[in-house]
């Protein structure tokens, strides 16, 4: 058997050299020992590519990671959606995979404090809450069978978004961290959804001192009693706030032109290196976005 | 196989966009990739041979250029690049077998050849294929050296002589490697290239300089075109310029102008029709100066005069040759575009246009689209050739060509004096402005005037006809096996022939039949039924589509019969000898089988390829001596007795449908057998046997027709004859009328033939045969088209009263029957179909080359008889009985059915044409004859001298006089 | 009547190449990375063809959603593409022809069971024509298709092969294409077997396997190229994610 365990190790090997790059057909392994993953078909006990990217390994599972692709939902995520679509006792949302997530009625926060029942006047009312178009942020509850994702709100860092700008970069660029939400500098809050959508917003008092574990039962209470959370007009937005949120808008596109993964600490670089230009509109020549990306790179 | 990707580097992107001639705008991609891999084509060189790649067949390219070419008087060998210009006025030239080797071709030249002259690209194409004369494309186009870019501001003329010098340069310098280079020399006439040249240090000269340095040049001197220096400086000009291609696009499109063919009239050299797109009636152009240089045949485009020069027809018969012939050759520039004779035809017509109110829209020539210059047949007009012996230097001679449409030719030689009494060929090179007449060139002597061997060949090239050998090309698409051949030799199909060699078949044909194509056989089936065969040579087993043999089939078209000579269309081996259907040989067929019930109804068909062995070979009478014999009772005369009764019923059948009966005046000239030379002339006579011969190929070729429009409803191979229209019958049913006879009724085919059978004259019984055959002139021509051209409805043949109808029974002497073979044997699925046979433009192609060889071949035929029965007159003059059938203002029509000639009487002579008079209404033209006054009028018989005389222009024609 | 020889007798066609060449082919992936899940352009000589890539995707509509990824493809031809600028035509029947070609090839290469419920749309425009359509609308979707990281069997090659007379003319362009029959052929991966072939013109069977056989290597010879511009970009993408 340690001959065919040495041989394993060099097929291991041939992987690896591999790893670079495999494209679609492209033959991984002949060796029956490895389980097939994500990006992998198999045919005649042979496993091929099915995607161009790179292999994964993880133990014995052999998977072809896409170089780019949909977001695909993962249990826990925070997410940025859209809704598209009212329906019977759930919403559907928009989060950049390959189906739409379910948010169920049941899953979100209602005016009138999380211990009220839903009633069939709430089923009625539905688009009272969330409309289709409406931008909210999520976590990822549950995934269905097919891989569709159910989403919940039921927390305050969570719900209808406003007074702000949204963007979308693709989800293999967003990096998973601790927290998606950051403060900013200029008086800005950036929810960077793993999803690749990203929504950057004036930081409110209320949930400028928010930060999420020290919200209490009784100040959740007390906000959820009003529509407040569902309102959908803006709270006045200073031009110099306007101009704010535009520059990161920006300063996150020059990351992705330079297909740079999106964190705090790059974005906050980036910006910094933004400054010298005094337009925000500056930043849209592609030059220029190499270039702060660069500098930037280079203070980390 | 391996498959190479051009690289990046070497492609040449173009975009650009275009207008057309209809006025659009195209956007055109072009791209070139320019390689290394394009050999010089010399045996001398070493380096081209590592170089060059090998094509889909994986055979390599020939050198051809010769590794110790000519050398001339002044120069050692070389190697020659010619430029379009040499190309285009030099073919014959470059064809001619005593100079020109090793020519090198640009591929520029050859692109430029090609559009400006199909004929020509052809003949050049035709030379660098046949390796005799050593010519050599050469693909400078894409070979990355000899490519070069359009500079800012440079015209595509400078552009491609720029192309065609670095060729030549490159050649220089690409040879000097080799030991023993020959020299490259550049050929031109074009002054500004031959500078830029020398400039360059390319060895060049002009085609007459070079020519000059040949020994005994001065035959190929008389060769070469008229260069620009043909007169003398400042010319007035005497004919209006042509529009520019702009005002002529912009005038075709607003329908200010018109385009169409010109047709100059047989009867009048000055007088032409234009059919348009937007007139019904035909366009007349009348004059020389309106006609502007155009010839007959030449797609022009025209201006319509306004409406106060609006003219009739022209009544009267003109010939050049006896309008103004007294011009001298050589001062023939601007005179006067008209001459007064001209004039005073015109004036006297202008006058009877007016009292006539039947004026028809009248236009004159602005433009010339493409030109239908071909070579023409004629003589040097003896007057014009004044010195009375050769002194060598070149003289302007008239020619005059056999071809009464086509103006006189002046042509520059430096012994006519020699040539007078020739048949000559001559080709056209250009007709300035200033310039009464065309200006050509010698292209070479048939042989002496009223030789036989001289006219016969005038006759096939005046119509056009392919009479050389065939090309070895062709020849080598022929079985190996020649006469040897014997059925199921190399034939993957044979499986799938049916067996029918134990059938009595057989074959019934005019005497000394040698391409016998088909044959027959019937025999009585148990129920009373008949089976009957028709079997025809199965040709396309040997000419298979696509093939040398095959292009020079469909080329030719069909075989023409001349009295004393076949030109066959495919070679004789397969004609007499490997397609006939010879008895007792084996023989491929394509069979159509029929069961047909007692009163020749068919019950089913059936088609096959088959192998048969026909039995006897018949002559129509002998054919018919042995089904009259009663005494012969074995199953192949019972079997001919039964196709006889059924072709009865046939014939019956399709005489109730309308089928015509029509006539043309059609003569056998009878040979001496040794000296081939005319001895008589006789009217062909008819026997059973014919029509059961005709009426069976008839429902043969009907059956097929079905078959394949089935099969092919947009490219099968079909033959149509329209309806003629009303108005074409109307002189001749006024004319009828004005005789107390009935009128051709043209309500339908049916009525037709009925209607013709009514007009009979007690006094003489050649009236009718008269009538239908003027009947037959206002018909219209049958012709092969392709299935989609027309509706459903149009296919109808008019004068066999046949819905559909092909030719399919003769297929080793015409072309649309191969096609109609190939396609039969696709639609039975025994063979797949050859892509040019249903591709519906390349059989629109064939279908036009068919139509137009098979009139050539007739017209050639006639043509032929009536040398013929021009020799037989020669020397016994005979007063014959002739009928009038058409009268002009100074001159009548007459045809003597004893010898199926017609001929035009002139009135100035037998009477002084200013005394007659013709009355349009009653088609009568009124003379006074010796003192006495007379009238002639449409069917007159009259006594009319035949004679054959030499004009004084040494041109023979048959004349007629009044008796 | 071409102006040009379509194909002499030395064995060049009308553009300078031999019977066995293909046009140069350029092709780009991931280049409208911002507007679409995955995009590519595909130039084969004069002819250029974008695709572009969206989803998988939740349906437009309910009768899309089946328990694989529904594959809707569709055609424009920019005005100006042709060489007479034409009309847009919106029901032109030869598009949708093409589309469901398209469609029905790559329902074969992509491993749609992985997208249950979802719709991929391809959008392929075409912005210039010279001969080789479909081919060149073929490999712009593969490599669509794999910039949107949709699973795939293997690469999906097509080229064209016209026949003059016996001799088959590689990648065909327009002139070609208008004089003669020509044969499209659609290969998955690198085998010798033929996914997709179409006839424009009435053909006889014996003069196929010739053209065939022509036109599975230029497959294979494409997808090499476009394995190339895979890689290409793949490395140039870990590079900088590396950084």
């Amino acid at each position: 058997m340690s001959s065919s365990d040495s041989e394993n190790e060099s097929d291991v090997e041939m992987i690896l050299e591999k790893a670079g790059l495999v494209t679609p057909g492209e033959m991984i392994t002949d060796d029956t020992i490895w389980m097939r993953g994500h990006g992998t078909y198999a045919a005649d006990n042979v496993t091929y590519s099915a995607v161009a990217g790179t292999i994964e390994r993880v133990n014995k599972l052999l998977s072809v990671r896409p170089l780019r692709g949909r977001y695909i939902p993962v249990i826990g995520d925070h997410v940025v959606g859209r809704i598209t679509e009212v329906g019977n006792r759930r919403w559907k949302v928009d989060i950049g995979a390959s189906q739409d997530a379910v948010l169920m009625l049941g899953s979100v926060n209602l005016p009138g404090g999380i211990l009220r029942r839903k009633s069939d006047d709430d089923e009625l009312q539905m688009r009272e809450f969330l409309k289709e178009g409406d931008l909210l942020n999520a976590e990822i509850q549950t995934l269905y069978a097919d891989g569709a994702a159910a989403l919940h709100t039921r927390s305050l860092r969570y719900g209808k978004l406003r007074n702000g700008l949204f963007v979308q970069v693709p989800a293999s660029l967003v990096l998973r961290l601790r927290t998606q939400v950051y403060r900013l500098e200029g008086g800005i809050e950036m929810i960077l959804g793993i999803n690749g959508y990203i929504w950057i917003r004036k930081a409110t008092s209320t949930n400028a001192n928010a930060a999420p574990m020290d919200v209490s039962i009784n100040r959740l209470e007390q906000e959820s009693n009003s529509m407040e959370i569902y309102k959908d007009e803006n709270d006045p937005i200073p031009p110099s706030t306007r101009q704010t949120i535009s520059r990161y808008a920006n300063c996150i596109q020059a990351l992705v032109y330079n297909e740079v993964g999106i964190n705090e600490a790059r974005l906050r670089a980036v910006y910094e290196a933004s400054v010298v230009y005094t337009d925000a509109g500056e930043l849209l020549d592609n030059t220029v976005k190499t270039d702060i990306v660069k500098q930037a790179m280079a203070t980390l | 196989m391996l498959v190479k990707r051009a690289s990046a580097q070497s492609v040449n992107h173009k975009v650009f966009v275009r207008s057309t001639k209809a006025g659009n705008a195209v956007k055109v991609y072009r791209e070139q990739y320019l390689r290394d891999d394009i050999p010089c084509g010399s045996q001398l060189c070493t380096l081209c041979a590592e170089i060059s790649v090998p094509d889909a067949k994986g055979d390599f390219p020939v050198p051809v250029l010769s590794s110790a070419p000519n050398s001339t008087t002044k120069r050692g060998p070389h190697y020659v690049v010619i430029d379009t210009n040499v190309a285009l006025k030099a073919i014959d030239l470059l064809e001619h077998p005593g100079c020109l080797y090793d020519v090198i071709v640009p591929q520029i030249v050859l692109e430029e050849v090609r559009n400006r002259s199909l004929p020509i690209y052809a003949r050049l194409r035709a030379l660098t294929a046949g390796h005799d004369k050593r010519f050599y494309v050469f693909h400078n186009e894409f070979r990355s050296e000899t490519h070069v870019e359009r500079t800012p501001g440079e015209s595509i003329n400078d552009r491609n002589d720029r192309a065609i010098r670095r060729v030549a340069k490159w050649y220089s310098e690409h040879l000097a490697k080799v030991k023993k280079a020959p020299q490259v020399l550049l050929l031109t006439n074009d002054k500004k290239n031959l500078e830029l040249a020398h400039k360059d240090g390319i060895n060049a000269s002009t085609l007459h300089s070079y020519i000059a340095e040949y020994k005994d040049s001065g035959d190929l001197l008389d060769i070469i075109p008229a260069e620009e220096s043909f007169t003398k400086e400042s010319q007035t000009q005497i004919y209006p310029n042509y529009y520019s291609s702009s005002q002529i696009l912009a005038g075709i499109k607003n329908g200010f102008l018109h385009q169409g063919k010109l047709q100059i009239s047989r009867y009048n050299y000055l007088e032409a029709s234009v059919h348009t797109e937007a007139y019904p009636k035909p366009l007349l152009v009348i004059g020389r100066e309106s006609m502007n240089r155009a010839f007959d045949g030449d797609k022009v485009v025209l201006e319509i005069l306004p409406k106060s020069k609006w003219r009739s027809p022209l009544n009267n018969i003109a010939d050049e040759e006896n309008v103004d012939a007294n011009i001298a050759a050589e001062n023939d520039d601007g005179q006067a575009i008209v001459t007064d004779e001209e004039r005073s035809i015109l004036a006297k017509d202008a006058l009877n246009a007016q009292h006539h109110e039947k004026v028809q829209p009248t236009a004159r020539v602005v433009g010339i689209m493409k030109r239908n210059w071909r070579f023409y047949v004629g003589q040097v007009a003896p007057e014009s050739v004044n010195d009375k012996i050769d002194s060598g230097a070149l003289r302007s001679v008239f020619f005059v060509p056999l071809d009464k449409r086509i103006p006189r030719i002046r042509i520059r030689s430096r012994k006519p004096q020699a040539l007078v009494d020739q048949r000559i060929v001559v080709a056209i090179d250009d007709w300035p402005v200033y310039s009464r007449s065309p200006q050509g060139h010698f292209v070479r002597a048939l042989g002496e005037i009223e030789s036989k061997s001289a006219e016969t060949e005038a006759i096939l090239l005046e119509h056009d006809i392919e009479y050389r050998p065939f090309p070895k090309a062709a020849l080598d698409c022929l079985p190996q096996e020649g006469h040897d051949w014997k059925p199921g030799m190399n034939d993957p199909l044979f499986e799938k022939r049916r067996d029918l060699r134990d059938l009595l078949i057989c074959s019934i044909d005019p005497p000394r039949c040698q391409d016998i194509d088909d044959a027959l056989h019937a025999r009585e089936l148990p129920n009373g039924n008949y089976q009957v065969g028709v079997h025809i040579a199965d040709v396309t087993h040997f000419v298979k589509a696509s093939t040398p043999l095959d292009a020079e089939g469909a080329l030719r078209g069909t075989s023409t019969y001349l009295v004393d000579k076949r030109i066959d269309m495919l070679p004789t081996l397969l004609g007499t000898d490997l397609c006939s259907l010879r008895p007792d040989v084996e023989r491929y067929a394509f069979s159509v089988l029929w069961e047909l019930d007692q009163n020749a109804n068919i019950v089913s068909v059936e088609f096959t390829k088959s192998l048969i062995r026909s039995r006897y070979a018949f002559e129509y009478e002998e054919a018919q001596a042995r089904i009259d014999d009663a005494s012969q009772q074995d199953d192949l005369t019972k079997g001919m007795r039964a196709l006889l009764k059924l072709s009865k019923k046939l014939k019956q059948k399709r005489l109730d449908a309308g089928a015509l009966n029509l006539s043309s005046p059609e003569v056998k000239v009878m040979t001496d057998s040794e000296t081939s030379d005319p001895s008589s002339v006789e009217l062909k006579n008819v026997v059973d046997t014919m029509s059961l011969v005709e009426e069976f190929m008839l429902l043969a070729n009907i059956t097929v027709a079905r078959k394949i429009y089935d099969a092919y409803p947009q490219t099968a191979m079909l033959r149509r004859h329209a309806a003629p229209p009303a108005t074409n019958f109307d002189i001749l049913n006024d004319q009828l009328r004005l005789r107390g006879q009935p009128q051709i009724d043209l309500e339908s085919s049916k009525t037709l033939a009925d209607s013709l059978d009514r007009i009979q004259d007690p006094n003489d019984p050649y009236f009718n045969t008269l009538v239908r055959i003027m009947a037959t002139r206002c018909m219209m021509a049958a012709e092969y088209f392709a299935a989609g051209n027309f509706a459903q409805p149009e296919f109808r043949h008019y004068g066999l009263a046949s819905e559909i109808y092909t030719h399919f029974t003769s297929p080793i002497r015409r072309y649309a029957d191969i096609v109609a073979h190939r396609q039969l044997a696709g639609a039975i699925g025994y063979e797949s179909l050859h892509a040019s046979h249903y591709m519906k433009n390349k059989l629109d192609g064939i279908c036009d080359n068919i139509n137009m060889r098979h009139r050539n071949a007739q017209l050639a035929g006639r043509a032929s008889i009536e040398y013929y029965v021009g020799q037989m007159l020669k020397d016994n003059e005979s007063l014959q009985e002739g009928y009038v059938i058409r009268v002009f203002s100074n001159g009548f029509g007459v045809l003597v059915p004893r010898f199926g000639l017609e001929s035009v009487v002139y009135l100035q002579d037998i009477c002084n044409p200013d005394e007659a008079e013709l009355d349009e209404d009653t088609y009568t033209l009124k003379i006074m004859q010796d003192g006495k006054s007379r009238s002639i009028t449409v069917f007159d018989t009259i006594k009319v001298f035949v004679k054959s005389v030499k004009d004084n222009k040494g041109k023979r024609q048959v004349k007629m006089l009044l008796g | 009547m071409s102006r040009f020889e379509i194909y002499s007798p030395e064995g060049l066609r009308a553009d300078g190449r031999r019977w066995n060449e293909l046009r140069h082919i350029k092709c780009g992936i991931n280049t409208h990375s911002k507007s679409a899940d995955g995009s590519a352009v595909v130039e084969m000589g004069a002819s250029k063809v974008v695709c572009i890539v969206q989803g998988p995707q939740e349906p437009e509509t309910r009768s899309r959603v089946r328990e694989k990824a529904t594959l809707s493809v569709s055609v424009t031809v920019a005005p100006f593409s042709t060489t007479e600028r034409s009309k847009h035509v919106t029901n032109d029947r030869r598009l949708q022809e093409m589309s469901a070609n398209l469609q029905n090839l790559f329902e074969e290469a992509v491993l749609t069971h992985l997208h249950p419920r979802t719709e991929i749309v391809c959008s392929l425009t075409v912005i210039a024509q010279d001969g080789g359509l479909l081919s060149c609308c073929i490999n712009a979707m593969t490599l669509a298709l794999i910039d949107a990281g949709l699973p795939m069997y293997e690469y999906v090659s097509a080229c064209s092969v016209a026949l003059f007379d016996q001799t088959p003319l590689l990648d065909p362009n327009n002139v070609e294409e208008t004089e003669l029959a020509s044969v499209t052929v659609g290969i998955v991966g690198e085998t010798d077997k033929i996914s997709l072939l179409i006839l424009e013109r009435r053909l006889g069977l014996d003069r196929l396997p010739p053209a065939l056989e022509l036109g599975v290597e230029g497959c294979k010879v494409l997808r090499q190229v476009m394995d190339k511009e895979v890689r290409r970009h793949g490395a140039m993408r870990l590079a900088s994610r590396a950084e």
